[in-house]
């Protein structure tokens, strides 16, 4: 019910299949493996498809994987050259041919196969493979062949049942419910066992009393009696009280409007209840990059160029740093046309990418499509600068608009970017005819690829201005090629270019020999701009004691930038890599980083963080490293995991779970490559991003913004915490004081089972008199002002841990309830002993007894509920106040009830008058709720003046109008 | 064109964030990329926006007292000031009542058999032969001033025992039998099951006669095993002859709380085809001429009482009957009398006892010292909390002037 998903309508989608020579819409639930498929622009793919042509030439599509891995930009993928035109139903008829592939698994970055047609093999890869879930774009249609549909595609392979989710908290308060059935158990067997032996022992000589021998009937019928006489003592009623609870506590953090987005008009959505307090409890938060912290676009911010920088890092009086753009004096200096290198410098910027720009029929620009954000935003800021990506055409030319003039660039060779080679090499024939090697990347790579160190100390010295604002850089170099050394190896290029099988391989040596005596031009500085207040917010979880792993689908570089921009890591800290793509090489890789640790530990002042790859972490994921390797991570700060598949992120998540089973994890995305780990953290937050609604959909909370966790945590969850567990206390310390009564009654009624507070009185106990209060409690006591919560968030770590819900906690409330219920019993026991207690000389009885023990129980109650607030709303008026008055209003009805309503209220006719009429019940009323709760009082008093804890002092601050900042915190707080 | 309008408003939308939350300046814009797009387009009407109100934002306005040691000093000063004299009025109060108890559960008959045996056999207790009667010589130490009750006092006898305090018919007693003037028509014969006259199981074995198989008025353990021990009290007055002994004269009138003559009890018009209990000397009709709202001990004893040993109030002392003269005007003078107990209730068996006490009331009800007693304890408790908490008070503001000089707490983000 709760993650309800419109399975049927999915199963419903149309899509095409070619049937009987045609194209014909059908359901796809109707797909099958072998059908032949078209996939329009803009559908999601109905299953996995190997890609045998498209609406573009030479088989190339356009696909958005967000879906997948949560990355927005477009992926190409291209067909094989020998179906690449198959495009009409009759061509597609005579294609006849046999695909053998892996069995279905849930790798979505490894796909092989071999086509065989007309008895050729073809081998294919993941560069043909349409996955499910992703979206066609900038493509009419596409053609294929089914691979895998339904539960074997590699999304579904990713996603898992949805799970049951219960607190903490819950589980904890199931065993105190067991223990109390022990209780009960005790409470049950000793009455019955001694009222065997006082039957036994007394009753054959108390003749008055009748069948009163010993036999198994009678052993039963006491057995059920007592049971029934105690059973009471188990709040049943508190789960209904808990659930009432936590849909209104879910409505407030619905209705916060520090947490509605008035820009999208999204408010936050509580999807569960029953986790409304484990958000107080948060150790660790896993949350995802793209479209979580940051916006995912990125933007030119500035430059460095021969020795010149654009743009600068401005310290902000604090640690952070502010970067003052540069790309207005960029502008400027461009336009002026007289600086050779950043003409050079701007001309590769327009022209080494693979960016493509968009037309419409009027040839108006539309927009640039590019395969990473990053490359999209250094065009459009060259294009600022008057550099505009007129015209691309895929490996032959491009076509440069600078001021008005046309420039075209003969594209001679592409190499594009890869994770190993970390750079983008172009070689072009320039307009005046030169050739010239064109080429970005990693200052790395750049660096050892140069003809002399011209340069290198001053653009190192800016980037490292650029990367302290958190911006992401880029080398550009230049290099030039005489036209003897091209024609020599072009043809090298072309044979690695038609290779099929080793292409990859040869064209980067065929690179490494045109990438040497480079020369430095600068470097580009963009933004990946992080969300609203990600860093603030990323800083102040830190300081609530919360850890938070970032594991995106991105690249090792684009992850740790991040990690600096948005502070989780710090220029203090010191970061380690674990990259590895066997088990030896991780397994010695996580022992040198354990034994890195050690070292680290005992400098002060270093804090380590980590850095994982998803190659090596599936390694590390291996039995026999795990451990070891998990036992790193905790030990750093923060841990880093990039290129990891929506599977190894709930991995991640489960291994940490699995280490620290007492720690709660938080998982929070926006795309549906997050979906399994928001299910299977214990928390899962979705925000309703740009990349649709599936992690909302499976998670138990949504917002709208990253910081918005803050308060959801900091407030919300510290609040309904608090609530929750002294709710919990306060519902089985209610029960246990007024039932436990009776047990003391059984020591004086020769352990019959007679109750001695009559029967409806008794059963609405939970419901009119102190059902209210635990409710007021639960809903609206507030522990702390939000202001505090926020601004010191520090408070967080005294709900995170189980300090104040513990089975000692719990142990120490009932002995409290059975404290104050033997005081209650012993008072009215003491007062009434004789029976005499009317002036005029009248005698009351059994229920007279029980109803004072009752209404003083009543009030004790309430009054302690009162003590357990630490804000008295209205509500809490109304519900302790209204508690007790219900029961005196009970108490008149009841006692005038009888003979109106069969049998019913027979035992307290005429006790309003007998009651109230008496001075004892006063006395009684006033001094035993007194007694009880002095040492409620005194304890509490006592603690909050000499053991106080942090959330009380900073309460007191805040009550005295003091600043707590003054007194408690110094030092490392910054605001 | 619809392409570029949606992406540049997504655009439009981060700049707007970024300018309602403060956070940095939007970045330089593309003119080219943005042509077309419509900046001015206001973002749609907030249908979501959650209410403002105080109860919605959770703001609602809040008392949230400081339980310090400063500010439960004077709360425990002020209750241990208010309950030491409560507690001393209360027990002086209890102090005023006089009582006298006399234990007659070993008491003889004139012929010095103990009574107490004697009456152990049922037959006594049912009257089937004469009771033992017995005269018990007492002595008033001082006067009991005011109005006098006689109560009787049982102990070791279990009335709040489970299978005892059920085993009753509230019906019967209310008087609803066919044929009698019922008190709700709508009710009648029996509002449980009209077709039926029978008394409630629970009321077994004291439900039907043996013998005859009707039914048993009233039924059940605690009508059956009614306390039937009679007393007469005789007052020697010093001024009187020796021999003379003046009766005191009382009534069971008035015994019963009110409400549960009005409510309770009813009266039985016709008790044909009905038996009395097995235990009873008398019928219910012979004990008293309303059964059962005139039977008044019968009344008492079926409110069961709360613990194992009890009183029962017996009878009322009439200061101003015309037949005693003006001996008791004033209540019962101190001085020797005797009790006359026709004893047949038997609590040999159980090792119980049986008591005759005379006693006074006082507006705090009958003496007893405990809610005093308590009252004063638990104030004096207040009084040493309370001065406990001023020296608590005074160390711990020390404590916070001298820390407030040393180095302060400091709270540095922690990572396990």
């Amino acid at each position: 019910m709760r993650h309800h998903r419109p399975a049927g309508s999915v199963n419903n989608s149309r899509t095409r299949l070619l049937r009987h020579g045609t194209w014909q819409a059908a359901k796809w639930k109707q797909v099958q493996v072998g059908d032949l498929l078209m996939v329009e622009s803009n559908c999601l793919l109905p299953a996995d498809i190997l890609l045998l042509s498209s609406s573009e030439p030479k088989g190339i599509c356009y696909i958005e994987t967000a879906n997948l891995d949560g990355e927005t930009n477009l992926k190409v993928r291209q067909s094989l050259p020998a179906t690449s035109e198959h495009k009409q139903p009759s061509q597609l008829h005579s294609l006849q041919g046999q695909l053998v592939c892996e069995p279905p698994d849930d790798d979505t970055t490894k796909f092989k196969g071999s086509l065989y047609l007309d008895q050729v093999r073809y081998p294919v890869s993941l560069n043909q493979l349409l996955m499910r879930g992703t979206c066609l774009r900038k493509t009419s249609y596409v053609i294929g062949l089914v691979v895998y549909t339904g539960a074997d595609t590699k999304v579904m392979k990713n996603s898992k049942p949805v799970p049951l989710k219960r607190s903490r908290v819950e589980r904890e308060s199931n065993r105190y419910f067991l223990l109390l059935l022990l209780i009960l158990a005790f409470f049950t067997l000793f009455t019955t066992v001694a009222n065997m032996v006082w039957t036994s022992r007394i009753g054959p000589f108390a003749w008055y009393i009748t069948n009163n021998e010993i036999s198994v009937g009678h052993f039963g019928a006491v057995l059920i009696t007592c049971f029934i006489m105690f059973h009471t003592i188990v709040p049943i009623s508190l789960q209904v009280t808990l659930e009432f609870m936590r849909i209104f506590q879910a409505y407030f953090i619905q209705c916060d409007l520090d947490m509605y987005d008035p820009i999208a008009d999204i408010a936050a959505e509580a999807r569960t209840s029953s986790l409304n307090e484990e958000l107080g409890q948060v150790n660790f938060i896993f949350s995802d990059k793209t479209g979580t912290l940051t916006q995912n676009s990125m933007v030119f911010q500035g430059a460095t160029v021969a020795g010149r920088m654009y743009g600068d890092a401005v310290s902000n009086g604090a640690e952070a740093y502010e970067f003052v753009s540069g790309v207005n004096s960029m502008r400027s200096e461009a336009a002026q046309g007289q600086n050779k290198d950043l003409d050079d410098f701007l001309s590769i910027l327009t022209v080494c990418h693979t960016v493509i720009p968009e037309r419409d029929s009027h040839d108006n620009l539309l927009e640039y499509s590019a395969s990473s954000p990053d490359e999209s935003a250094l065009v459009y800021a060259a294009k600022d600068m008057g550099y505009e990506l007129f015209e691309r055409s895929l490996d032959t030319f491009v076509i440069v608009k600078v001021n008005g003039e046309m420039r075209r660039f003969e594209v001679l060779a592409t190499f594009e970017f890869t994770s190993d080679r970390k750079r983008m090499s172009m070689v072009v024939r320039c307009p005046n005819g030169a050739i010239r090697v064109f080429c970005k990347g990693a200052d790395s790579v750049i660096f050892s690829r140069l003809q002399s160190p011209h340069l290198v100390s001053e653009t190192t010295n800016h980037m490292s201005k650029f990367a302290m604002a958190g911006l992401r850089t880029l080398c550009i170099a230049v290099g030039d090629m005489p036209q003897s050394e091209w024609s020599r190896l072009h043809t090298e290029y072309e044979n690695a270019r038609n290779d099929i099988e080793r292409r990859e391989a040869k064209l980067a040596l065929v690179a490494e020999k045109l990438e040497k005596n480079l020369r430095l031009l600068g470097a580009t500085a963009i933004e990946d701009r992080l969300q609203v207040g990600v860093p603030a917010t990323i800083n102040d979880l830190l300081l609530a004691g919360i850890r938070i792993w970032v594991l995106t689908g991105d690249k090792l570089e684009t992850a740790v930038n991040i990690g600096y921009s948005c502070r989780l890591l710090q220029p203090e800290m010191e970061v380690r890599t674990l990259t590895g793509s066997s088990l030896s090489q991780v397994r010695s890789a996580v022992a040198e980083l354990s034994h890195w640790l050690c070292g680290i530990a005992s400098v002060k002042g270093k804090e380590p963080a980590l850095v994982i790859e998803g190659e090596s972490l599936s390694w590390a994921s291996h039995q026999s490293v795990r451990n070891e390797f998990i036992d790193v991570c905790l030990q750093c700060r923060t841990v880093i995991c990039c290129r990891v598949s929506p599977k190894q992120k709930s991995d991640v998540v489960r291994y940490v779970r699995e280490a620290m089973p007492s720690a709660v994890t938080l998982a929070i995305g926006d795309g549906a490559n997050d979906v399994p780990m928001i299910q299977e953290s214990h928390v899962g937050v979705g925000l309703k991003g740009k990349e649709g609604l599936q992690a909302a959909a499976a998670s138990d909370y949504s917002l709208s913004q990253f910081r918005f966790l803050k308060k959801l945590l900091l407030v919300h969850g510290a609040w309904n915490y608090h609530r929750v567990t002294i709710v919990i206390l306060f519902s089985f310390y209610k029960n246990i004081t007024i039932y436990v009564t009776a047990f003391w009654f059984a020591l004086v009624s020769g352990f019959s089972g007679q109750v001695m507070f009559e029967k409806w009185t008794q059963a609405l106990y939970n419901v009119f008199f102190t059902g209210a209060t635990p409710f007021a409690l639960g809903v609206w006591d507030r522990s702390c002002s939000v202001e505090n919560c926020m601004r010191y968030p520090q408070l967080y770590r005294e709900s995170q841990g189980s300090d104040r819900y513990n089975f000692k906690v719990f142990a120490l409330w009932m002995l409290n309830g059975v404290y104050h219920s033997a005081i209650i019993f012993l008072c009215v026991l003491l007062a009434v002993s004789t029976g005499a207690v009317f002036s005029d000389g009248k005698t009351a009885g059994l229920y007279y007894l029980g109803s004072l023990v009752y209404a003083i129980a009543v009030i004790t109650v309430g009054l302690k509920a009162g003590l357990e607030h630490t804000a008295w709303t209205g509500m809490s008026h109304l519900a302790i106040w209204g508690g007790i008055g219900n029961y005196l209003v009970f108490l008149v009805i009841s006692s005038n009830f009888f003979p109106h309503a069969g049998g019913n209220f027979a035992e307290v006719v005429g006790y309003d008058r007998a009651l109230f009429g008496s001075g004892m019940f006063w006395y009684l009323l006033m001094l035993v709720p007194a007694l009880a709760l002095t040492r409620d009082v005194a304890w509490k008093a006592y603690k909050k003046t000499c053991r106080k804890t942090l959330r009380e002092e900073v309460f007191e601050m805040e009550k005295l109008r003091k600043d707590p900042s003054t007194v408690l915190f110094q030092g490392t707080y910054r605001k | 064109p619809i392409i570029q309008s949606m992406a540049s408003n997504k655009r439009a939308q981060h700049e707007m964030q970024a300018h309602s939350s403060g956070g940095p300046p939007p970045p330089p814009q593309y003119p080219d990329a943005d042509a077309g797009a419509d900046n001015e387009e206001k973002p749609p009407p907030p249908l979501r926006k959650p209410s403002d109100s105080k109860f919605h934002q959770q703001k609602l306005p809040a008392w949230q007292p400081l339980l310090t040691a400063r500010s439960v000093f004077p709360l425990f000063f002020l209750v241990g000031a208010a309950f030491v004299p409560i507690g001393a009025v209360l027990f002086t109060a209890s102090q005023s009542v006089k009582e006298a108890e006399f234990n007659y559960t070993n008491c003889r008959d004139a012929s010095g058999i103990s009574c107490l045996e004697q009456a152990n056999k049922p037959d006594y207790y049912r009257w089937l032969r004469p009771p033992c009667v017995c005269n018990m010589s007492i002595h008033l130490p001082d006067n009991l001033t005011g109005q006098v009750f006689a109560y009787y006092a049982l102990t070791n006898f279990y009335q709040n025992h489970r299978r005892y305090v059920k085993s009753r018919d509230d019906s019967q007693l209310l008087g609803w039998k066919p044929g009698s003037e019922e008190p709700l028509q709508d009710c009648s014969p029996y509002r449980q099951d009209p077709g039926s006259e029978e008394p409630l199981q629970d009321c077994s074995p004291y439900r039907q006669d043996p013998g005859s198989g009707s039914w048993i008025l009233p039924c059940g353990a605690i009508a059956n095993s009614l306390f039937n021990d009679t007393f007469q009290l005789f007052y020697h007055s010093p001024t009187a002859g020796a021999d003379l002994a003046v009766e005191v004269p009382w009534t069971s009138r008035g015994i019963s709380w009110a409400s549960d003559r009005e409510r309770k009890f009813g009266r039985v018009k016709n008790f044909t085809g009905t038996s009395k209990p097995p235990n009873w000397r008398l019928s219910p009709e012979q004990r008293s001429a309303d059964s059962f709202q005139g039977d008044e001990e019968l009344i008492v004893w079926m409110r069961t009482a709360a613990l194992p040993s009890f009183r029962k109030l017996h009878r009322i002392v009439l200061h101003n009957a015309s037949s005693a003269a003006d001996w008791f005007k004033d209540g019962l003078p101190s001085g020797n009398y005797t009790l006359l107990v026709n004893y047949a209730y038997p609590v040999n068996a159980f090792s119980g006892t049986k008591s005759f006490v005379l006693t006074t009331s006082s507006w705090s009800g009958g003496r007893n010292p405990a809610l005093g007693i308590i009252y004063m304890v638990v104030g004096c408790l207040h009084i040493v909390l309370g001065a406990l908490f001023v020296v608590i008070h005074i160390q711990a503001s020390k404590n916070l002037r001298s820390s407030n000089n040393e180095d302060q707490q400091t709270i540095r983000p922690v990572f396990l």
